[in-house]
C-alpha cells in the first residue's frame, strides 16, 4: 500500500537549546522570531513549489511535523502553520478525483512536542488546527538523566504535559523513551516505565543513546566527566522493556517502536516500507518514484539562510540526491523492511521490483538463521528476538560494501 | 674532459640535519636547475621521500661549477640515503666518490647517523668537509659543534664550514672546498674500460638504465661491454649524464659519472656493483665490489582478498626491478591464505616498501608482525635458516636457535644514560662500550638482539630521552640464545600468522600481554572466543572476547535512508577487510599486535 500513497515530512530546525547528545541541524530558537516566521512561510512556499511531486505520490496520507523542537515555535504562530499544511495537502489529494477515496479526515498528522515547551492553550490549538497525533519527548522521568542528556524539561513537565494533552482532546499519544542514558539503572528505568505506562500513551518509542562524535555528551564522556552504561546493560535494559511493555498490552512493531494495535505510526511504516514522501524544510528528505521501480532520495541544504533564500527565488534548496535502481530499492525495502516485526516477504518484494531476491538472498538469510540472527521459511524473513539487538549483522547483509552513488 | 676538473663528492648527514635542503641550495646556486622549477627536496624524487623528508633511492647530478676566480669544474653530486636500513646504498655512493661533505645541524650536534655514514666514508678512504649547518636558528651553537667535529676528525677549526642551507649563506664556501680539498679522480682513459656499477633503475622502453662510474678507460655509444661477474655481452646504444635530468653524451672517461643503456632486460643482468669493461679489449681483474645487501628483517605480506595473489607478485617483481635488496618468496599461512616472506633491510624499509605496495599498486594488505631469520642447529646435525616463526622445527627436534645480534650506537645526552641502560638491559643488551664526546653527550655501544630492536625499540629510546636519543646498528653475528616459540590459539585453534619467537625469560609477560591486546583487538563476536597464549602444550595466558550482545542503529532521522545505509556500508566494508579465520573474524590490526608494547595495556 505505501507504494500507492504519500507522506509528507516538515522539518522544524529551531530548539531551545541543544540536547547533549544531538548531532542533527538545529538552531537555538531564541528571540529570533522573525527568522522562525520567515522559515515557516518558505516551507509553505516549498509545499507549493513541489506541488509536481506530491502529486506523484497522492494520496498524501501522512503528515509529520518533526525537528529540532517544533513546538518552540508559539503555538501563535506553529497551529496556523499545521493548519496551512493540512489544508495545502487536501488540496493535492482534491486534485485527482481518482483519489476520493482518501477521506482527508483520516490524514495522520503528527506534531513533535517536547514537555518544556507546551502549554494548555498550545496544545488545544494544535488540536484544534488538526493535528491528531502527539509525540512527546519524554527521553526519562528521572531528574538527573534529563540534566546529563541535556533536555530542558524535569520529570514533572512530561507529566503534566501528557495530562494537558489529554485535555486538549488528544487520543493519540507517543512517548519517547531513551535507554542507556548517563547514569541510568534497571531501577531508574523501571521507574520511568512504570510511570509512563500508568499514563497509558497509545504508542512507545524506545531509542538506545548512540554517542556522535562531536556532540557535548561525547566530550564530556571522553573527559570522564559522564559515563553511559555499557552496551551488554543496554541490551539487558532493552529486552527488560520489551517484556515489560508488551506485557502492558503494547505491541512491539519495529525495533524500537511499540504500540497499542491499531496505533502504529503510519508515517514512521512508511519510511520501512520504503514508501514516497516529500521532505519540507532543511535537510529534510524526500524519497520519490523515479520510473522502472526506480527512485531519487534527496535532501535539502542545512543552513536556513540559504534554506530561505533559495525558495524565495522560486529554487528548492536541494543539497544533494542519489538515485537508485529497482534492484537498489529492493535491497532498501530489505534492509528497512528487516527492522519491523512483521519481517520481509523475499517473494512479493521481489515481484514488486522485478528483482529475483530469492535467489540473490537466500543463501546469505539461511546463513543467518543458522547463526540463529532470523527466522527464514516460505521466502519470509524476520528477526528473532536476538536479532533485534543485533539488527546490523543483519541489515548489513542486504547493503553492498563502499561507496554508493552520491551527489 | 680534463681529469683535473672534476669532483665526486655526496653529502652525508643525520636525518632532518638539512641535507636535501643543501643540495637544493648547490643546484640553484650552480644553475643546475633554474629556481622556478625548484621544488624542496629536488632529488627525492619519491612522494614518499618528499613526505618523510627521507632519500630512499640514491641519486647522481652533474653539475657545472664557474668558480669566483673564472675556472670552471664538473660536479658530481651523489645524493645518499641518511637511515641506517640504506647504509647498503651509502656505501654504494661512497664508492663512485673521493669526498664527502659531512653536514651536522648546529642545533643538534653529531648524531648516531653521522656518524655511522662517517665512519663508512672515512674507510672507503674519502676526504671529509665538514660543515655544520642552520647557523641561523636561534638556538644554533656553532662554536660547540665545531669542536665537536674537530674532536672526532682530527681537523683543525678553520676547516668547519658554518652554514645556512635555508638562507644560503657558506654554501659558495662549500663548493670552494669540494673543489680545493677534494682530490680529482685518478685513472688512465688508455687502460681497458673499467666501470663501477653503483645503481640501476629500469625503464619499461630502455630496459636496464645501469648509473656508473669509470674508473679507467673509455666507453662511446656503440662499444660492446662485457659484464664481468657474467660475461654477458651488450651493444652501447646511450650514454648520458644526470643533469639532474637525463641528457646524452658520445663517451664517459675516467672519473665521470653517467648512465649507460645497452638493451639489457633484467636488472639481475647488470648487479650493482659489478664492474663493466670492454668486450673487445677486457681488463684482467673487476674492481673491488661491495657486499650485497642482506635482509634483515622479514614479515608475511597477504593480499587482503585472495583473488589479488596474482596482483601481488606483479607488484613484487615490479619493485624489485628498482630495488635489488627487497627478498620474496611465496608461503601459504592456514590463517591468511597465499602470500609472501619478504626480507628488507631494517623496519623503515619494510614500511616504505609495503606503502609503496599499498599506494603505487593499489593493494589492500595484511602484514605480519616483523621477525628476524634465526639460525637453527637440529639434532640431526642439520642447519637451517627459519624467517617466519610459524616453520620452527618441533623443540624435540632443536638442539640450539641462534639470533643476530647486532652492534648499536646510541647517542644521547648524559642526563639520560640512566634510562637508556635500563632499556637496554630490559632488552638483552650487553654494554660494549661508553664514550664521553662532550661533557654532556655520550656515545653508548650495546651489542643486543635484533630481535629486540625491531620489537619497538627505537620509539621507546624517544620516550625514554624525550627524543634526544639517536641511534644506529649493524649486524654483527649469530648467537646461541634460549629462544621459545609462543603460539597464539584462537578459539581453539593456533592460528600461524600470529606466532613469535621469544626470549625463554620474557614469553609469560609477552603472552600475557598479548593475549590482552587481541582481546581489545578482535570484534565480539556471535559466541564467546577464547584467546591463549601457549609456549608447546603449556598454556601461559588466556583472556575472552565475550559474544556481541547489542549492535543495532538507532532511529532513522526524519526519514533518513541514506545515512543509515551508508553507516551499515561502512560495517560491511570493515567486516569485508577483516580475515576470516575459522568462525572467527579477525582484523588486519591482530597481526601487528606482537609488535605492540607490553606496558601498554
Amino acid at each position: 500500500m505505501n507504494q500507492n500513497s504519500g507522506g509528507v515530512y516538515v522539518h522544524v530546525p529551531f530548539c531551545v537549546r541543544k540536547c547533549s547528545y544531538c548531532d542533527f541541524i538545529s538552531y537555538p530558537a531564541g528571540d529570533n522570531i522573525q527568522v522562525m516566521e520567515a522559515y515557516l512561510s518558505s516551507v509553505v512556499d516549498e509545499l507549493r513549489l513541489r506541488k509536481t511531486e506530491l502529486e506523484q505520490i497522492r494520496p498524501i496520507t501522512t503528515l509529520y511535523v518533526g525537528g529540532g523542537t517544533p513546538t518552540c515555535v508559539p503555538w501563535q504562530k506553529l497551529a496556523p502553520f499545521v493548519s496551512t499544511l493540512i489544508a495545502e495537502v487536501e488540496k493535492i489529494n482534491a486534485s485527482d478525483p481518482t483519489y476520493g477515496g482518501f477521506d482527508s479526515a483520516d490524514l495522520e498528522t503528527t506534531v513533535e512536542a517536547n514537555p518544556g515547551t507546551v502549554d494548555p492553550r498550545g496544545l488545544a490549538a494544535l488540536r484544534q488546527s488538526g493535528v491528531n497525533r502527539l509525540s512527546l519527548g519524554f527521553q526519562s522521568l528521572d531528574a538527573r538523566e534529563l540534566a546529563s542528556l541535556g533536555r530542558v524539561h524535569s520529570p514533572e513537565d512530561c507529566l503534566r504535559a501528557y495530562e494537558w494533552a489529554r485535555e486538549a482532546g488528544f487520543d493519540n499519544v507517543s512517548v519517547d523513551l531513551i535507554l542507556g542514558a548517563p547514569g541510568q539503572t534497571g531501577q531508574s528505568l523501571a521507574q520511568t516505565l512504570d510511570a509512563v505506562i500508568s499514563l497509558g500513551p497509545q504508542h512507545l518509542s524506545a531509542y538506545c543513546l548512540s554517542v556522535e562524535e562531536g556532540t557535548v555528551l561525547a566530550r564530556a564522556i571522553a573527559s570522564g566527566v559522564q559515563t553511559v552504561p555499557d552496551d551488554d546493560l543496554v541490551a539487558e535494559f532493552y529486552e527488560w522493556l520489551v517484556s515489560r511493555v508488551e506485557d502492558a498490552g503494547y505491541v512491539r512493531y519495529e525495533v524500537s517502536n511499540f504500540a497499542i494495535p491499531g496505533f502504529e505510526s503510519v508515517h514512521n511504516i512508511r519510511y520501512w516500507t520504503c514508501g514516497y514522501y516529500v521532505g519540507l524544510g532543511v535537510a529534510a528528505h524526500s524519497h520519490l518514484p523515479a520510473g522502472a521501480g526506480g527512485s531519487v532520495r534527496s535532501w535539502n541544504v542545512e543552513s536556513v539562510d540559504k534554506y530561505v533564500a533559495s525558495i524565495s527565488e522560486g529554487t528548492r534548496a536541494l543539497s544533494g540526491f542519489e538515485e537508485r535502481t529497482a534492484f537498489e530499492e529492493a535491497q532498501d525495502r530489505l534492509m528497512l523492511g528487516l527492522r519491523m516485526s512483521e519481517g520481509i516477504d523475499l517473494a512479493s518484494i521481489g515481484r514488486l521490483y522485478g528483482e529475483d531476491l530469492l535467489g540473490e538472498y537466500g543463501a546469505r538469510f539461511a546463513d543467518l538463521a543458522e547463526k540463529g540472527l532470523v527466522n527464514f521459511s516460505g521466502g519470509k524473513v524476520r528477526l528473532t528476538p536476538r536479532g533485534f539487538l543485533l539488527g546490523n549483522l543483519v541489515f548489513s547483509e542486504c547493503v553492498d560494501c563502499g561507496d554508493s552513488a552520491q551527489s | 674532459m680534463n681529469i683535473e676538473g672534476i669532483r665526486n663528492f655526496c653529502i652525508i648527514a643525520h636525518i632532518d640535519h638539512g641535507k636535501s635542503t643543501l643540495a637544493d641550495r648547490i643546484l640553484e646556486l650552480t644553475g643546475a636547475i633554474d629556481e622556478r622549477s625548484m621544488v624542496e627536496q629536488f632529488l627525492d624524487k619519491m612522494d614518499l621521500e618528499r613526505e618523510r623528508g627521507i632519500t630512499i633511492k640514491l641519486k647522481p647530478v652533474r653539475i657545472r661549477y664557474a668558480r669566483p676566480n673564472g675556472e670552471v669544474y664538473v660536479l658530481n653530486l651523489i645524493d645518499t640515503p641518511g637511515h641506517v636500513d640504506f647504509t647498503y646504498e651509502v656505501s654504494r655512493s661512497l664508492a663512485a666518490c673521493e669526498g664527502a661533505v659531512l653536514v651536522v645541524d648546529a642545533t643538534q650536534g653529531i648524531e648516531a647517523q653521522t656518524l655511522a655514514n662517517l665512519y663508512l666514508a672515512v674507510d672507503n678512504g674519502l676526504e671529509i668537509v665538514p660543515v655544520v649547518n642552520k647557523i641561523d636558528l636561534p638556538n644554533a651553537e656553532p662554536e660547540r659543534v665545531r669542536e665537536e667535529l674537530v674532536d672526532l676528525l682530527g681537523v683543525g677549526p678553520e676547516e668547519v664550514i658554518f652554514t645556512s642551507a635555508k638562507t644560503g649563506e657558506g654554501v659558495l664556501d662549500v663548493l670552494e672546498a669540494v673543489v680545493e680539498r677534494i682530490p680529482p679522480p685518478s685513472g688512465d682513459r688508455d687502460k681497458p674500460l673499467r666501470a663501477l656499477v653503483f645503481d640501476s633503475h629500469f625503464d619499461p622502453y630502455r630496459g636496464v638504465i645501469a648509473h656508473i662510474r669509470i674508473v679507467e678507460g673509455m666507453v662511446k655509444v656503440g662499444d660492446v661491454v662485457k659484464v664481468m661477474s657474467t660475461g654477458t655481452e651488450h651493444d652501447v646504444t646511450e650514454l648520458g649524464v644526470f643533469r639532474p635530468e637525463m641528457e646524452e653524451v658520445e663517451c664517459l672517461g675516467p672519473g665521470e659519472v653517467g648512465f649507460l643503456v645497452a638493451q639489457i632486460k633484467e636488472v639481475g643482468d647488470v648487479p650493482v656493483g659489478d664492474t663493466i669493461t670492454s668486450a673487445e679489449n677486457p681488463a684482467a681483474s673487476p674492481l673491488p665490489g661491495y657486499r650485497p645487501a642482506v635482509p634483515m628483517v622479514y614479515c608475511g605480506l597477504y593480499p587482503l582478498e585472495n583473488s589479488a595473489y596474482g596482483d601481488l607478485r606483479d607488484a613484487l617483481e615490479k619493485l624489485k626491478l628498482n630495488d635489488a635488496s627487497i627478498a620474496y618468496e611465496p608461503e601459504t599461512s592456514a590463517a591468511l591464505g597465499f602470500g609472501f616472506r619478504c626480507g628488507f633491510l631494517g623496519l623503515l624499509h619494510m614500511e616504505i616498501v609495503q606503502e609503496r605496495l599499498e599506494r603505487e599498486y593499489n593493494l589492500e594488505l595484511i602484514t605480519t608482525a616483523p621477525s628476524v631469520a634465526y639460525r637453527v642447529n637440529k639434532m640431526s646435525g642439520e642447519c637451517i635458516m627459519v624467517d617466519n616463526p610459524a616453520n620452527l622445527p618441533p623443540v624435540a627436534q632443536i638442539e640450539t636457535i641462534e639470533e643476530p645480534f647486532v652492534r648499536t650506537t646510541i647517542f644521547v645526552p648524559s642526563d639520560y644514560i640512566g634510562p637508556v641502560m635500563e632499556l637496554a638491559v630490559e632488552r638483552r643488551g650487553e654494554v660494549h662500550d661508553m664514550h664521553f664526546i662532550g661533557p654532556t653527550r655520550v656515545r653508548l655501544t650495546y651489542d643486543m638482539p635484533l630481535a629486540e630492536i625491531i620489537y619497538d625499540f627505537f620509539d621507546k629510546l624517544k620516550s625514554r630521552t624525550r627524543g634526544y636519543a639517536s641511534m644506529e646498528y649493524e649486524f654483527l653475528e649469530y648467537r646461541p640464545s634460549d629462544l621459545v616459540k609462543l603460539d597464539i590459539l584462537v578459539g581453539g585453534k593456533p592460528v600461524d600468522a600470529l606466532s613469535s619467537i621469544v626470549h625463554a625469560d620474557f614469553a609469560d609477560k609477552r603472552g600475557r600481554s598479548l593475549v590482552e591486546r587481541l582481546r581489545k583487538l578482535i570484534p565480539r563476536q556471535l559466541f564467546d572466543v577464547p584467546i591463549q597464549a601457549a609456549v608447546g602444550s603449556r598454556v601461559i595466558a588466556r583472556e575472552t572476547v565475550k559474544a556481541v550482545r547489542k549492535d543495532v542503529l538507532a532511529k532513522c532521522y526524519g526519514g533518513d535512508v541514506s545515512r543509515k545505509r551508508k553507516l551499515l556500508e561502512k560495517q560491511k566494508e570493515g567486516k569485508r577487510r577483516m580475515k576470516q579465520f575459522g568462525h572467527v573474524e579477525i582484523p588486519q590490526e591482530a597481526f601487528m599486535a606482537v609488535l605492540a608494547d607490553d606496558d601498554e595495556l
